[in-house]
């Protein structure tokens, strides 16, 4: 079998859904007297799309406002034709959010109540919220850990059940916020294994180029404008560039 | 509430817990050991206000009455609070109300001697007005004796105040304070 | 760091619900203050400690993690003991011993969760009052989530002031401390946000 790579490797498509696509309409975004995006235009259709820039590029923001987190201060960002601030609740359930420290997205003491304090929010009644917690948990091979304390788990188990609390929803689409920043290179390849396989479409804010080169699309962020839009590989040279 | 008053007043309600696993400073001169933990209080007050600080205090000792080891010397349970320095704990929350109150009322002119005087006040005054309260009241021990019993903290909650007046009034410097983000 | 708590077993002490061993746990705390005698208090104290092999906990590894709270006993006993009288310093001991017996107990074979459910339910009464059971339970299990990740956090700073020379001012690990757990606090409720629970 050949060696796998670790990246945004596009999953086929299941059926002939509708077209997936996040609008941004001439977004900026300003904090007090700062700059942090400015005049986003841009509509995204593909199903692997990778954000890199350097830090302070505004990558982080543009990740949030895909899921209303952030407020634009000028211009609207849609989802699927959704405002994500006048929908945010719609829009949360449709758009999935990995951080990237995982510590900080689990808050319960025990990971399944970790998934239960998620999955209560669908309001699907006590059956359905059961089930869909063992499928989740063995989805990710998390069955196992079900009632160890979520601090006991490894990194890569932490971000695993980061993950599997936004699948849980049933996203059709998920951020990550550099996703696999905090993890050694074993647990990285086990949490990228698991992104792999999903069949959303999956917005990755990354430092990782090795991650970004697997995308469909590659955006270039620098001072919070697009400075490169392209495929992997012409966006990753480009951003070679622009950092020598 | 928004959820970031929820989540602030459990992370504070943690760092007094935390501030109980580190061992007890015993004081050079008195013998006496001094714990952390109120630096907590005082944190909570001086960084969170009134209103977020004291539910953080009420959040950590209810958990302590429900069994979790959180006081330092990994005390806790109902035992604790039928004790004779019970008073003390059952202050600690009206302490970092009244801190986090005074805070609320200077913040425009919150500077180090204004911090310092309000933990003084609400740090050390009403913690050993409950505790000494308690003590004769519920203990039956003559007011002297629980005075004179007290003082030898008094030196360790000194050294607190400086440190968490100088930590709020640097949140403050930075930034990075809660009272100053009006969001 | 381990913040000890829930020991998953199959016995009677864990089937009992939270909500009546937290009732007797109190009901015990109550007890306790109404009698001086030491017999019955060293009965209170066995009938406390028999719960631990009913429980089928791991003893050897419980008698150690309560070492640190023995010593502290051992310490209160003796004081007592040279200070007032071996008598007070019996009843007093072992009144303590009882209840964190009891605690320790309730606290190893009670899921948090449980634990919570119970307080939820004590709390719902005071629902008009403005007092949200729900987010009160959260705020509770956030607590106990969040102590071992900022005792983790308190280990880097001071790791991390260390290699400065720094470790030995606790301003130094303060301050950091301080503004990297207001940090951690924006991207907690931003995760929280994050998977559309309504608060």
């Amino acid at each position: 079998m050949a060696a796998r790579h670790i990246g945004l490797r596009t999953a086929p498509r299941t059926g002939d859904e509708d077209v997936a696509l996040i609008a941004f309409d001439t977004v900026s975004v300003t904090a007090g007297d700062r700059t942090v995006l400015a005049d986003i235009c841009l509509t995204l259709r593909e199903r692997r799309i990778a954000v890199i820039g350097a830090n302070g590029s505004g990558k982080s923001t543009f990740a949030r406002l895909i899921n209303g987190l952030r407020r634009p201060s000028i211009g609207a960002v849609t989802v699927d034709g959704l405002d994500t601030v006048k929908a945010a609740k719609e829009i949360r359930r449709h758009v999935g959010f990995l951080f990237q420290d995982p510590d900080n997205q689990i808050v319960m003491p025990l990971v399944e109540e970790d998934l239960r304090f998620s999955v209560k929010a669908l309001k699907l009644g006590p059956a359905a919220e059961n089930a869909r917690i063992e499928r989740i948990l063995d989805t990710y091979r998390l069955t196992h850990l079900r009632h160890q304390p979520s601090h006991s788990l490894s990194g890569g188990e932490k971000q695993l059940l980061a993950l599997a609390n936004a699948m849980l929803r049933e996203p059709r689409y998920l951020v990550l916020d550099e996703p696999t920043t905090l993890l050694d290179l074993k647990n990285r390849k086990r949490v990228m294994n698991a992104i792999d396989g999903l069949e959303q479409t999956v917005i990755c804010v990354t430092h990782d180029l090795e991650i970004a080169a697997t995308a469909e699309r590659v955006l270039v962020l620098a001072d919070g404008r697009v400075a490169y839009d392209g495929t992997a590989t012409d966006a990753i040279a480009a951003y070679r560039e622009m950092a020598a | 509430m928004t959820t970031r008053d929820l989540v602030l007043i459990a992370l504070f309600a943690a760092i007094t817990a935390v501030l109980g696993l580190f061992p007890a400073l015993t004081l050079p001169v008195t013998g006496v050991p001094v714990t952390a933990q109120t630096l907590g209080v005082m944190l909570a007050g001086s960084v969170l206000g009134a209103r977020r600080g004291g539910l953080a205090l009420v959040v950590f000792l209810v958990l302590v009455a429900l069994g979790l080891p959180l006081l330092a010397g990994g005390r806790g349970g109902a035992a604790v609070f039928a004790g004779v320095t019970a008073g003390f704990l059952f202050s600690w929350p009206v302490a970092a109300f009244v801190i986090g109150w005074l805070t609320e009322r200077l913040w425009s002119r919150y500077a180090l001697l204004h911090a310092v005087a309000i933990n003084v006040f609400g740090g050390i005054l009403v913690v050993y007005a409950g505790g000494i309260a308690w003590m004769v009241a519920v203990a039956g021990i003559p007011l002297d004796k629980a005075l004179y019993g007290s003082l030898p903290f008094i030196p360790g909650d000194a050294l607190k105040v400086i440190a968490a007046a100088t930590v709020a009034v640097a949140l403050k410097r930075y930034q990075q304070h809660p009272l100053g983000q009006t969001v | 760091m381990k913040l000890t708590l829930y020991i998953r077993r199959d016995s009677p002490v864990h089937a009992l619900p939270a909500g009546c061993k937290l009732c007797l746990l109190l009901t015990a705390g109550v007890l306790i203050l109404l009698t001086d005698n030491p017999l019955l208090l060293g009965g209170g104290l066995v009938t406390a400690l028999a719960g631990f092999p009913l429980a089928r906990l791991p003893l050897p590894e419980i008698f150690h993690q309560a070492r640190p709270l023995l010593i502290v006993l051992a310490i209160f006993f003796t004081a007592h003991a040279l200070f007032t009288s071996i008598g007070t310093g019996t009843v007093l001991t072992l009144r303590f011993a009882i209840m964190i017996a009891g605690g320790l107990l309730l606290t190893l074979t009670t899921r948090v969760s449980d634990l919570m459910a119970v307080l939820e339910r004590g709390l719902s009464p005071l629902a008009p009052l403005g007092l949200n059971p729900e987010k009160a339970s959260l705020v509770f299990a956030m607590t106990i989530r969040f102590i071992p990740v900022l005792a983790e956090t308190w280990e880097t700073v001071r790791a991390a002031q260390q290699a400065r020379g720094m470790d030995r001012n606790p301003l130094a690990l303060l301050i950091p401390m301080t503004v990297l757990t207001l940090r951690r606090a924006e991207q907690i409720s931003d995760a929280i946000e994050a998977r559309g629970v309504d608060l």
